[in-house]
């Protein structure tokens, strides 16, 4: 610990050049390649990707299944090694160091998975204090420790079984335990929803934020579920092949996407699709599709759209009429997006659009919306 | 009354009692001993072919190519020839090249690639996950083995083993006819070259007695570990 906390003087400038709140991790253009097969050419599963997470951030990177997101993850604790960039842990370079140097590191930076991992020959107590084997901790208190975390992740009753008598979301939980038991600053969760049902899902979303205020613990995770990013991530990351496409504050990247992927899973997890699908297949809107004047307006912390439509009307004589619309509520913000057809004279809709930027609105006409099929399935599924 | 009717069933099997029970201490001496220094060879060269195979933790092509050619070699190698071969080795251990202490080298030879096979392959049914999540978990190599692999791989090894002492118990038989006494020997000197037909029968079914027992206390102990 004291060595860590020696070498983060050397870091001192960058840490405060970001302000009050300190870099936990940074990764400088992290290239991961794995061997092409069969004389093929090298795959980049990670593709020189720089980032920054924050002391008490919960920090969500999405983006599909094969993306490289769990690859990218896997750099943060070096389960994965990097072909070249580097991976920096509260200033210390973590990712060419040796397996040895790696152990007491890896107990700060704790890790849960998409399918629990627990040790199915061990009790639920037993697996809790797996990672202390090597702590100068004595038996009894390594067994307290366990209960109180066990009791702080709400299964302290289930402490002498087995995992395989245990549900998913109480697997998840165990794990969860695990991962705190070596008091890490940071924890990386792989998928750790994934294989639960919408309600567990929750729960244990719940937790996790609930640790990360009580705790102050600094979380990421990594998921391809957009809700799983709305419901408790402060900054958002988005990866597509690789290549880290968007990243931001998680209003700001809601607000102002820069990569078509991004809106993708934003108007997927809207539910816009569904509204999208309805106006370009069903005959009623047939027309106005045809006229090319449906919009996808979308704003943060507006929720007023009613108003902004009367605004419009009002100052250049613009009918709205709302098609569809869905607001969902991020971090206590109001994020809206509403489906519309404009009618007026071109010039009075350019005006309206014109506005509609001034006041933070974005619009994109129907015809650059593009929402991800397969996607749209995956949530389905849920 | 009982013993007349032993006599009438089994006529050279009644003379040689004695016989039969040292022939069977004799099997038991070499499958148990056998079993458990070449289990434990073979252990330590299953874990090798593991760690150094691909996605093993101690990944190293080199290593790995010399144990798998060398473990495929040995087993096709048939036990009788095996035995021929090893003469030599067995002289230099033992210092002699018949009795049941002297089979336990080709025993033990025969034992250890086919083992070190088995645990490799039961071990490659445990979940990487769990390898990951020890090594997330800040657990070093012998960790990993000793509390991952030994630990979660104990039914597994368990069943290979069990497997196992079938073969051994065939080695055993053959090991004797060359000089190393047990049961085999006798099935063979008296049942098969005399035409004592009841003591190749009573041979048998001790033979048989001693794979049940011992794939009744494996079985046993796997059910008592499983959770």
């Amino acid at each position: 610990m004291s060595e860590v906390e020696s070498t983060t003087l050397t870091n001192t400038a960058a840490t405060s050049a970001q302000g009050e709140r300190a870099a936990l991790m940074r990764l400088d253009h992290v290239t991961v390649e794995f061997p092409g097969r069969d004389g093929k050419a090298p795959f980049h599963a990670v593709d020189d990707v720089s980032l920054t997470i924050s002391k008490g951030d919960i920090y969500g990177i999405i983006g599909f299944s094969g993306a490289g997101k769990s690859t990218l993850v896997r750099t943060m604790n070096v389960l994965q090694r990097v072909t070249s960039g580097s991976v920096t842990f509260n200033g210390k370079e973590i990712s060419s160091l040796s397996e040895s140097e790696l152990k007491p590191v890896r107990r700060k930076i704790a890790m849960i998975f998409q399918h629990f991992n627990l040790m199915p020959s061990r009790t639920v107590l037993d697996n809790v204090t797996l990672p202390l084997v090597h702590e100068r901790i004595s038996k009894a208190d390594a067994k307290a420790k366990a209960l109180r975390l066990l009791d702080l992740v709400g299964i302290a009753d289930k402490a002498n079984v087995y995992p395989r008598q245990l549900s998913g979301g109480q697997q998840q939980r165990v794990a969860i335990a695990r991962a705190l038991i070596g008091d890490p600053e940071i924890l990386l969760c792989d998928e750790a929803t994934s294989a639960l049902d919408p309600r567990t899902t929750r729960s244990i979303l719940t937790l996790l934020k609930d640790l990360n205020a009580r705790l102050g613990l600094t979380i990421v995770l990594i998921t391809h579920q957009m809700q799983v990013v709305k419901d408790i991530c402060t900054r958002i990351a988005v990866v597509d092949h690789g290549r880290l496409v968007d990243d931001g504050g998680i209003l700001d990247v809601f607000a102002h996407p820069t990569s078509e992927l991004t809106r993708e899973f934003i108007y997927t997890s809207g539910n816009i699709n569904k509204g999208l699908e309805l106006v370009r297949t069903h005959d009623l809107f047939a027309a106005e599709r045809d006229a090319g004047n449906v919009y996808l307006l979308s704003s943060v912390g507006q929720g007023a759209e009613e108003t902004l439509m009367a605004d419009v009307h009002r100052r250049y004589g613009v009918t709205g009429n709302i098609i569809f619309g869905n607001v969902d509520v991020i971090h206590d913000t109001p994020f809206g997006m509403i489906l519309v057809s404009l009618e007026g004279t071109p010039d009075a809709v350019r005006g309206a659009l014109e506005y509609f930027a001034t006041v933070g609105v974005e619009a994109t006409p129907l015809a650059d919306v593009h929402v991800n099929e397969t996607q749209a399935e995956g949530e389905d599924d849920e | 009354m009982m013993s007349d009717v032993l006599n009438t069933l089994l006529p050279n099997v009644s003379q040689i009692w004695p016989e039969v029970w040292e022939a069977t201490g004799e099997t038991v001496y070499m499958v148990v001993v056998g079993a458990i220094i070449g289990y434990a060879i073979g252990l330590v060269f299953g874990l090798l072919l593991l760690l150094t195979g691909r996605g093993g933790l101690l990944r190293n092509a080199i290593v790995y190519n010399i144990l798998d050619k060398a473990v495929n070699i040995l087993r096709s190698i048939p036990f009788i020839i095996l035995m021929a071969l090893l003469v030599g080795v067995t002289r230099v251990i033992v210092g002699t090249s018949i009795g049941t202490n002297a089979m336990i080298v080709p025993i033990v030879g025969a034992t250890i690639p086919f083992y070190a096979r088995q645990v490799e392959n039961a071990l490659l049914e445990i979940d990487n996950g769990l390898v990951e999540a020890a090594k997330a978990s800040g657990l070093g190599t012998l960790d990993i083995i000793w509390r991952v692999y030994l630990r979660e791989g104990r039914v597994p090894i368990i069943r290979v083993s069990a497997l196992s002492f079938i073969n051994v118990v065939a080695f055993s038989a053959m090991a004797g006819v060359v000089g190393g006494g047990g049961l085999g020997n006798l099935a063979i000197i008296r049942g098969y070259n005399r035409f004592q037909g009841d003591v190749t029968l009573v041979a048998t079914l001790i033979i048989l007695i001693i794979v049940f027992i011992s794939q009744f206390l494996c079985n046993w102990l796997a059910r008592r570990l499983q959770h």
